[in-house]
């Protein structure tokens, strides 16, 4: 990230971690005491997450004046760390990120309701296709890469379930 | 100490030695593949295990995965593990001019010898701390989980503590959530019978070291292998005596930096790397191909394994993740860590000696024999890689405890670590903190209690009062103002102009 843009990220984290730090304190400070149960006041349960609070808040605080400094001294034009690229040979930076996450999600989503086996042999031809779609297009023959990535899923598929739960008696969702 | 060694003398610890040691230089080599993620894992496999060969195979995933990101680092350039930042710096540009084998050969006597160092301090310091532990109190452990989390965010985020310490604070707070042990209430569930529960570590862990890790590679762009022929690799024991010096100062800086709590092994090396270059008579070759900066950075990383697990035996305190990791591992298999070890079981102290000296011996001969297939395994397309990591950070979580619950814990902290991580937010404290949150909890209510309210008892014993001003120091060097006038300071006195 740039120093501009880092500086606005340490901005807005800082106030979300300032006003749950500080959101902690308050739900802290209203826990029971247990005074009708004869507690020793020291030991109630708001002590030590009012404490961590507080000094959420305090360094978020902290944070936010550093970064409010940073904003008005950084450079504009310093170009970004980590370029997203439509050249590469698969998708990568945020975009890469947010299909890795949309499929993920479903797969998690989906747990339980399929049997594992199927919802993993999905996922992966799935998340592979997803990732290689552009190396497909330029390939010079059709086939061999969804065949390729139908054996690897189907594989996998195939063999995680039996080491985890066959040789690890481990349950699987 | 040779009693310990009788009951490892069997076939299936030979047989565990060389897989596990195998496995985790292979995961160790593979960027995106961290070792906490393979050891949480692992964790959940070896569930059923007996304890020991359980714990043997850990450790030697442990030191083969610390070993086995020197490859990457080396062909790729890309550190496996963040312990093998530094190696790279010199690593790959030696490979690059056409002495890989070399570059790899120094690597693999460097992290042997490391390791050696490692677990020789290991069978020293380990009783002797757990003596000094047996004197702990409140106060003591209070101002040492608290030390522990303000060290681990300064060391690991040097350039930025503060965002060392806001993590350190959030894994505190993490740890919060949940039926607290003192009067049994429920805090910050919002009615959720599964947060009343508490966030579990093992799911956390996955989240963050895995899962992030995952999508930091999908981020980023696929990087190309070295293309070099590699012959044979061979030890390069006359390159390490001729750098003997640099070598022993490298093992002890490794394991004293291994000590502190969360620092672990990345820190460790870079440590190690600076004081090589600082006292090399040709500091202008570091990062473009020092062989010195290679040997330290890889005897360093090593003899922090061992490091990181001084504490956890003997103060239930993590060096490292892995560390705490193995940490819940030796919970799980009913193996007490802490001040009583060495009189409840001072035969698993030496033990662990032995299995770690037995890792060490497998992970230099199987890094010399095994460097070709290994970088077959380097060339696997990361975006068939990383959905195969998502499975297994499915599998792990729910393994445990078969709640859907732990894997959603997995997903939050993974999306929460690429986060973080994106923004320099370092890991290790979080996860520190919410390792030694409930600790940290009873120890200060306790403390309270006893003190009555009065600060001055906080400070009133001699082990409270050092770990309380070494919170102070951490806190005062962890502002840039201070670091500037003690670095002034400190140059005058010595005639350096400032």
């Amino acid at each position: 990230m740039t120093s501009r843009r880092m500086a606005g990220a340490d901005l807005v984290t800082g106030l979300l971690l300032a006003t749950a730090g500080i959101a902690i304190l308050v739900m802290s400070i209203v826990m029971p005491r247990f005074e009708e149960r004869g507690v020793n006041p020291w030991t109630v349960p708001g002590i030590m997450p009012g404490a961590i609070g507080a000094i959420l808040a305090l360094l978020a605080t902290g944070l936010v004046v550093r970064s409010l400094r940073r904003m008005r001294r950084a450079d504009d034009d310093q170009a970004a760390e980590c370029v997203e690229t439509t050249s590469a040979a698969r998708p990568t930076g945020a975009v890469a990120v947010a299909i890795a996450a949309i499929i993920a999600g479903g797969y998690v989503a989906l747990l339980g309701a399929l049997p594992f086996g199927w919802l993993t042999f999905l996922f992966l031809i799935v998340f592979m296709a997803a990732f290689e779609f552009r190396q497909w297009h330029q390939d010079q023959r059709i086939w061999p890469r969804p065949a390729w990535i139908a054996a690897i899923a189907a594989a996998l598929a195939l063999v995680v379930p039996f080491v985890f739960e066959t040789l690890f008696l481990v349950r699987l969702p | 100490m040779i009693e310990a060694l009788g009951p490892l003398l069997t076939a299936a610890t030979f047989f565990n030695v060389v897989w596990a040691t195998l496995l985790g230089i292979t995961l160790g080599a593979m960027p995106g593949l961290t070792v906490t993620m393979g050891l949480a894992l692992l964790t959940t496999l070896t569930y059923g295990f007996e304890p020991t060969q359980a714990i043997l195979v850990l450790l030697c995933v442990y030191v083969g995965a610390i070993y086995g990101g020197s490859r990457s680092a080396i062909l790729l350039n890309i550190p496996g593990t963040p312990a093998n930042a530094a190696t790279a710096l010199d690593g790959y540009p030696i490979a690059r001019r056409g002495e890989a084998a070399a570059s790899l050969g120094l690597a693999t006597s460097a992290s042997a010898i490391g390791g050696l160092i490692g677990i020789f301090c290991l069978l020293w310091f380990a009783p002797i701390l757990a003596e000094l532990a047996l004197g702990f109190g409140s106060f003591e452990y209070f101002w040492l989980g608290l030390f522990g989390i303000l060290i681990a965010g300064q060391m690991t985020s040097a350039d930025d503590p503060l965002k060392g310490w806001i993590a350190g604070f959030l894994g505190l707070f993490v740890a919060m959530i949940g039926q607290e042990t003192l009067h049994a209430h429920v805090r910050f569930a919002f009615g959720n019978d599964d947060l009343a529960g508490g966030i579990a570590l093992i799911p956390a862990m996955v989240g963050a070291f895995g899962l992030a890790e995952a999508l930091i590679v999908l981020y980023r762009q696929p990087a190309a292998v070295l293309q070099a022929k590699i012959k044979a690799v061979v030890p390069r024991l006359r390159d390490i005596w001729r750098n003997k010096i640099n070598v022993g100062r490298s093992g002890l800086i490794g394991t004293a930096i291994g000590i502190i709590p969360g620092v672990g092994e990345d820190i460790a090396s870079w440590i190690a790397y600076a004081a090589a270059r600082r006292s090399s008579r040709t500091p202008e070759k570091f990062g473009k191909g020092s062989e010195e900066g290679l040997i330290a950075a890889e005897t360093a990383n090593n003899a922090a394994v061992a490091g990181a697990i001084i504490p956890a035996l003997t103060l239930a305190v993590p060096g490292s993740a892995p560390a705490a990791v193995l940490l819940a591992a030796l919970f799980i298999h009913n193996v007490r860590p802490g001040p009583f070890i060495m009189i409840e079981a001072p035969h698993f102290v030496f033990q662990v000696f032995w299995m770690m000296a037995f890792a060490m011996v497998a992970m230099a001969t199987l890094g010399l024999l095994l460097t070709r297939p290994l970088l077959l395994i380097l060339r696997i397309p990361s975006e068939r890689l990383m959905p195969a990591i998502f499975v297994l950070c499915v599998i792990g979580p729910y393994a445990l405890s078969q709640r859907l619950f732990d894997v959603y814990v997995m997903v939050v902290f993974g999306i929460l670590g690429f986060a973080l991580r994106q923004m320099r937010y370092p890991m290790a404290p979080l996860i520190l903190g919410i390792i030694l949150g409930a600790m940290i909890d009873q120890n200060l209510r306790r403390s309270l209690q006893l003190a009555r309210g009065d600060p001055i008892q906080f400070i009133d014993r001699p082990l409270s009062a050092i770990f309380c001003a070494l919170c102070v120091a951490t806190i005062l060097f962890g502002i840039p103002a201070v670091r500037r006038f003690v670095g002034n300071r400190l140059g005058t006195l010595v005639g350096r102009r400032p």
